[in-house]
């Protein structure tokens, strides 16, 4: 028997809004803006209706359509991609040699038929919705990023998941002609390349967790980790990795860099919690990107409703 | 030399200005021409305006304490004789420091010292900072012609807050760059000649 369970964020097949209406509601609300602050617009920005990538096939999902974006030009950037460059404007510059075309994803480990998918398959073939997410660096900033991708579980089901599927490890493509840094094995160095990240099958599953394919409505920019994210909105930024090109399933806790690269400042699960504070840094408030003024940072940061339930009785401050 | 000195002292600060100038609404005409003339060179807003600032502010006050202490080693090595600039570096590297601490204390820290107390017992690099900053203030303080022959003896602890600032530096990254390592390695340098010509 299949049991529907209605998500409080489902959309209803009537309640989608048009791509086309959508499209022009955004160019009307962004000529409103622009006639309303447009003191504060340089007249350059006005032009740029048209952000580069390719366009997409997506849905716009309004259950997660309140959130005020961060302008396209602080999320393009302001990137952690230590693969091109430990600044944050570097990548912005630095990501040209990155080929996402072509690009395979390999799903591999305890599933019942594992694969290996052509990203235009993964485009084609799985529902791309829009979602704007809050993204929380650990470093203390946060921005607000309008998502276009499908949920992860997907993905996992369509491989199949076993008794011992129990936890997800994600891998950057590694090849040095594409990410510079990888090559840099300098004692002034970077971290250890491959970069891997590692969820919880349940956290895997959780219907807020995305593999990202753009923004803005189009195909991902490359310094944001094109053409395949993770995206997990409740946990700290580096959880959600890059440009990932294989998926391991495994029975026992998977490994992870920062976790390996500092395990006393980055545990496994790193949810975004404002009670946890963090060696290097409070994490109490937040910055948003632009802004001269901190905010408070929200508990899984805003997600509780959706996600607290996950971790119930284990001790966050143990476990963060 | 003075003059190049305090111009050198005062562009860290114009730039910031200009790149913080960027988040206040303006008359549309005059964003225009801002945007038009400006943008090239000054670029955008900066995105972590804060984060920004207080790095600009740590760099420079970085920046001209090697420049003070640079100044010993090129009298001996270089026959370049600068020590009657050195004060005024001394007191720049004093004073960016000043505004690095207090920019963190009223931005980072809401200028609330009991938070300012908690992030210096939880977060060490802040304690370094801090305490290289007192030995800054120290020497700032004692430094005019009438009272510092009697603490010539106390600015050696000068080398002392060189250290402290490495650490603060070093420990405030989450991965010691290639900037790091240089500015580290200048100040590890100026300390290993000291220690070399005792």
């Amino acid at each position: 028997m299949t049991i529907f369970t209605k998500k409080t964020w489902h959309i209803n097949e009537n309640e989608i809004t048009d791509e086309k209406i959508y499209n022009e509601r955004r160019s009307l609300m962004k000529i409103a803006a622009i006639a309303g602050a447009g003191a504060m617009m340089p007249p350059a920005l006005n032009a740029k209706e048209n952000y580069p990538g390719k366009s997409l096939n997506f849905q716009h999902n309004k259950a997660f359509g309140n959130l005020h974006a961060s302008a396209y030009e602080k999320i393009t950037t302001y990137n952690n991609f230590y693969e091109f460059s430990l600044s944050k404007d570097g990548p912005a510059k630095l990501a040209h040699t990155l080929r996402p075309e072509p690009w395979t994803i390999e799903v591999t480990g305890e599933v019942e038929k594992p694969m290996t998918i052509d990203m235009d398959k993964i485009i084609s073939r799985f529902p791309l919705e829009e979602r704007i997410y809050r993204f929380r660096c650990v470093e203390g900033w946060s921005m607000v990023v309008p998502w276009v991708g499908f949920e992860l579980a997907y993905l996992l089901k369509k491989a199949g998941l076993t008794s011992k599927s129990k936890f997800v490890q994600f891998q950057t493509k590694f090849d040095p002609t594409m990410f510079p840094e990888q090559k840099n094995k300098g004692f002034f160095g970077n971290i250890p390349f491959p970069y891997l990240e590692g969820l919880r099958i349940d956290e895997a599953m959780h219907p807020l967790t995305l593999l990202s394919v753009g923004l803005y409505g189009k195909s991902l920019p490359k310094q944001n980790g094109a053409p395949i994210r993770l995206v997990v909105p409740w946990k700290y930024g580096f959880k959600s990795i890059k440009s990932i090109t294989k998926i391991h399933v495994s029975d026992t806790m998977t490994r992870s860099t920062w976790n390996e690269v500092n395990p006393r400042e980055y545990g496994f699960y790193s949810n975004v919690n404002p009670e946890v504070s963090h060696p290097r840094w409070s994490q109490v408030k937040e910055r948003p990107l632009g802004a001269f003024f901190k905010q408070k940072t929200l508990m899984f940061n805003g997600y509780s409703d959706q996600v607290a339930s996950l971790y119930t009785g284990m001790d966050l401050k143990k476990n963060f | 030399m003075k003059k190049i000195i305090w111009l050198l002292a005062f562009l860290p600060l114009l730039y910031i200005a200009f790149k913080l100038a960027w988040g206040f609404e303006y008359p549309r005409y005059v964003s225009a021409f801002i945007y038009e003339h400006g943008g090239a060179f000054l670029g955008s807003f900066p995105n972590d305006p804060l984060k920004f600032t207080a790095d600009l502010l740590g760099i420079t006050a970085i920046q001209f304490l090697i420049a003070s202490l640079s100044v010993t080693p090129l009298r001996s090595y270089l026959k370049i004789n600068l020590v009657k600039y050195r004060r005024l570096l001394g007191l720049w590297a004093f004073a960016y420091a000043l505004m690095h601490s207090l920019f963190f204390f009223i931005a980072d820290n809401e200028g609330s010292l009991f938070m300012m107390y908690t992030d210096m017992m939880k977060r060490p690099f802040v304690l370094f900072g801090a305490s290289a900053f007192v030995i800054l203030l120290m020497m700032a303080v004692t430094s005019h012609k009438k009272v510092f022959p009697r603490f010539v003896k106390w600015h050696k602890l000068v080398y002392l807050a060189a250290v402290l600032i490495a650490l603060h530096y070093m420990m405030s990254q989450k991965v010691i760059g290639m900037n790091v390592a240089i500015y580290v390695g200048i100040l590890a340098g100026l300390l290993a000649l000291r220690l070399l010509k005792r």
